[in-house]
């Protein structure tokens, strides 16, 4: 819909203001039959003024109609399907944790079976972090399971709303703040799966570390069991645990090790906990974080994710700052810095400089601001040009990533509104690829710099970049703090992780990683559809890129009606 | 000739002009084909009717001055001769259209005028305000004296036509009226002035300019009524089509209150050539006679 078109709005007055103030004519005729004129005249006076006022009427219509037609309005509402129900399954992470012995989401799935029974004319879909269509088939032989993405309510509202179901049916474990800011129309019945029952969630609360040992302090608000997992330079140790209100978990640990990221995973948890702790006091380096976004929400930027990769922890220091009050700065020791959307101006320029004397790794993000851009021709890379993307859903079945998969878990999907694409050189080598060639990260490795050619857009669409940024913020943290990066890898490369599959098939049904041709990694996001392991082809993409939703497009007819109201007014002037 | 006639040289021309245009329009029409009712002066004693300025000196009766000391003339008829009283309607509504209604009418009377004279009926001209006064016309020679009245003619404001009706009724009873006027008069008076015509053998010739059948030629203006100060806000092309019913069906109930009163109504528009008018009058006349 173009909204400027409504900028022609006051001129609906127009007719009104000609209708009230008309120039009157300043000639006069002296009529010598004006006593039969004026019998006329007053016969025939409010049918005049009736017939004027009709006119002035039409008018206002035709120019209403044609501001209509000029916005290109469209109705929400699809014409084809105007009946039906659809049932919705909240499908997302939260429903995997247990209700008594059984999952939310195998109760949500026996609620839509008792509804499918009594419907004939029902559609089902599951709703993550996107809006899916399910095969009945499927649900009803249970192949269908809860995913490890977040769920995205208000996204899936909007798609369901549009198909215009008569009634429709939101299945879902009850956990209310999805669905906050929300207002359901009529029609819509939402059922609590879990019948109001209170949700159990753990989270880390601190992490200390002793001679030899870790102690990680975990709480709940109610009785759950958690897996956690800790990572170092040197080692890998995972565990289980149970616990009611609060816990200590005390692991010996290679005192070798200069830092640990830990994290925790559980049934009861809405996401993945994450601690990044440098075990070593003395090693305290500073972390540079560079926001240059404009954004005035700061959890909805990259910047967002950082701290909570960072700032929870101990052993960094984080510096935010703006490019004005940066100068004199510059002695700190960084230990990372991160340019994200970076302006172009002397202090950024020298900032760059700084950093890549001094060899510290920078991360730097692509943004609306012109820095990127800039910093890029300083690095002698070149950008071939920048692709508006709606949806690298849509765009993308499959990730390469011939880097990292450092928890083994599926990528979830990305939402992003440019894309640079950069010219390949030797320089340059790709850390995360898109299944059609073009790098959304990598790295400078003789310059020690990271670049992500993308940034996420600023509404909650971006959600799910959480899940794959803040561990990747992580790994590139662990591997460009010390020389020692290549040990690093070596425990904990995806080459070992168990989730890896040598891909000799073109097509998987199994959400998994894959491996191809020994380097090449290829997630499988979908799994109610076959996937293809190789690239889509370019044409394809464009085609996908480009469906959008168009609705019931209301100008076409204020268009028409236009027309018979101008036929209308030419009828009422004669 | 009344001494109120300032003659100039455009009246002179008027003047000269109209004597032309009757002359040659004479020429065109078949001669004998008007023969007059009343003409002229008659053999058989009528009546006595008091001296007007222009009579013959021949026609007092001196016997009677001789009696009363009051100067009469003796009135004879001549069944073939009557007195022929072209009468304009000279008041402001005749002021009007692009071929002047009232300009119509002065060329018209001046024709029907000429073509009395030449065949010796006597011509008498009159207008509703009275001015000019002009004495019956007395012989060819001295006619073109009616020429130079009709020449001097000029639009006047608010004329009653009963008023001048009382005149009327003071000339001879052996009288032909034939009227020049647009009629626009409020429907009471036109319907008055009519029936008072009754007794009197009259015929009028109705004048209708083109602007008055059709408004849709006009822009959007005040119309005003232009022997008063009454004007109305009127856009032509929405009010056109109501007009012009109404004005036809106005021109209708003439016809038949004039024809009612025993008159013979004549329509015509400026726009038809004098000519025409003259024979469908003189056409028209025949039929009835």
């Amino acid at each position: 819909m173009n909204w400027s078109a409504f900028y022609f709005a006051p001129f609906l007055i127009l007719p009104i203001i000609i209708h009230l103030i008309g120039k009157k004519p300043e000639r006069e005729i002296k009529f010598p039959p004006f006593e039969l004129l004026k019998r006329v005249y007053r016969e025939y006076k409010w049918y005049l003024k009736i017939r004027n006022l009709l006119l002035l009427l039409v008018r206002m219509c035709i120019l209403l109609l044609f501001i209509i037609s000029a916005s290109k309005l469209s109705c929400g509402l699809s014409p084809e399907k105007k009946e039906g129900v659809g049932i919705v399954i909240d499908s997302s992470y939260s429903t995997m944790t247990f209700d008594g012995n059984k999952r939310i989401f195998k109760k949500e799935v026996e609620i839509a079976k008792e509804i499918l029974m009594k419907t004939k004319d029902a559609k089902v879909f599951k709703c993550s972090d996107t809006l899916t269509s399910l095969f009945i088939d499927d649900l009803l032989n249970e192949k269908v399971e809860p995913e490890f993405k977040s769920g995205n309510a208000r996204r899936c509202y909007e798609a369901i709303s549009r198909m215009g179901f008569s009634e429709i049916f939101w299945i879902t474990d009850g956990r209310k703040d999805g669905y906050e800011g929300l207002s359901f129309k009529e029609g819509m019945k939402i059922i609590d799966a879990s019948q109001g029952k209170k949700f159990v969630n753990a989270w880390i609360d601190g992490v200390e570390i002793k001679e030899g040992a870790v102690a990680i302090h975990l709480k709940s608000n109610g009785k759950t069991a958690v897996e956690w997992e800790i990572k170092s330079n040197v080692s890998n140790l995972k565990g289980k645990t149970e616990f009611a209100g609060e816990t200590l978990i005390n692991v010996l640990f290679h005192s070798d090790s200069d830092w640990l990221a830990i994290k925790i995973k559980g049934d009861a948890l809405d996401a993945d906990n994450y601690y990044f702790v440098a075990k070593n006091k003395t090693y305290k380096r500073l972390v540079g974080i560079f926001n240059f976004s404009p954004s005035e929400v700061p959890h909805l930027d990259e910047a967002y994710y950082l701290k909570k990769a960072l700032a929870t922890g101990e052993g960094f220091r984080i510096k935010e700052k703006v490019p004005s009050t940066m100068k004199g700065d510059l002695k700190d020791e960084y230990a990372f810095s991160f340019l994200l959307n970076p302006l172009w101006n002397s202090y950024v320029k020298e900032l760059v400089n700084f950093f890549l004397n001094m060899k510290i790794p920078i991360f730097i993000s692509a943004g609306e601001n012109p820095g990127f851009k800039e910093i890029c021709e300083l690095l002698g890379i070149k950008i071939r040009g920048i692709k508006e993307v709606e949806s690298f859903r849509k765009l993308l079945p499959n990730f390469e990533i011939p880097f990292f998969s450092l928890y083994g878990e599926v990528f979830d999907e990305i939402y992003v509104k440019k894309l640079y694409l950069v010219e390949p050189s030797k320089e340059v080598e790709p850390v995360i690829l898109l299944s059609s060639g073009e790098p959304i990260l990598f790295k400078i490795p003789a310059k020690n710099v990271y670049i992500l050619t993308t940034t996420a857009d600023l509404d909650w669409s971006q959600f799910p970049i959480a899940r794959i940024f803040t561990p990747l913020i992580i790994d590139i943290l662990l591997h460009s703090l010390k020389d020692d990066v290549k040990e690093i890898k070596g425990g904990f490369s995806e080459k070992g992780g168990k989730t890896l599959v040598k891909a000799d098939m073109e097509f998987s049904a199994v959400p998994g990683l894959y491996e191809k041709d020994e380097k090449i990694i290829v997630a499988n996001l979908n799994p109610t559809e076959e996937s293809l392991l190789t690239p889509m082809s370019s044409v394809k993409l464009e085609t996908e890129a480009s469906k959008r939703y168009t609705g019931f497009q209301v100008w076409k007819y204020t268009l028409l009606f236009t027309g018979i109201f101008l036929l209308l007014e030419s009828v009422l002037l004669k | 000739m009344n001494e109120q006639l300032h003659l100039d040289e455009e009246i002179l021309s008027k003047a000269k002009g109209l004597y032309i245009e009757a002359r040659k329009i004479k020429g065109e029409l078949l001669t004998g084909h008007h023969k007059s009712k009343i003409k002229g002066k008659g053999t058989d004693f009528v009546e006595l009717r008091e001296y007007t300025n222009g009579d013959d000196i021949r026609d007092i009766d001196w016997k009677f001055y001789g009696r009363s000391e009051k100067l009469m003339v003796k009135v004879k008829e001549d069944k073939g001769r009557i007195d022929l009283l072209l009468c304009i309607d000279d008041s402001y509504s005749m002021d009007f259209g692009k071929n002047n209604k009232l300009e119509y009418a002065v060329r018209l009377a001046g024709t029907i005028g000429y073509l009395g004279v030449s065949q010796s009926d006597r011509v008498i001209l009159k207008t509703f305000s009275g001015f000019p006064e002009v004495p019956p016309s007395p012989s060819k020679e001295a006619f073109f004296n009616f020429f130079l009245a009709l020449a001097m003619i000029k639009p006047k404001c608010s004329i009653k036509p009963l008023k001048f009706l009382r005149d009327v009724n003071a000339l001879s009873k052996n009288l032909k009226v034939l009227l020049f006027s647009d009629m626009l008069y409020e429907e009471k008076i036109a319907l008055e002035f009519l029936s008072s015509l009754e007794g009197i053998e009259f015929d009028i010739i109705h004048i209708v300019a083109d602007e008055e059948r059709e408004i849709a030629g006009f822009e959007q203006a005040f119309f005003k009524d232009p022997e008063g100060d009454e004007k109305i806000l009127v856009d032509p092309h929405l009010l056109n089509r109501y007009y012009r019913k109404a004005f036809s069906d106005w021109e209708k109930n003439l016809e038949e209150a004039v024809t009612e009163n025993g008159g013979l109504y004549i329509r015509t528009t400026t726009s038809i050539p004098i000519y025409e008018t003259v024979t469908n009058y003189l056409t028209r006349l025949g039929t009835r006679r």
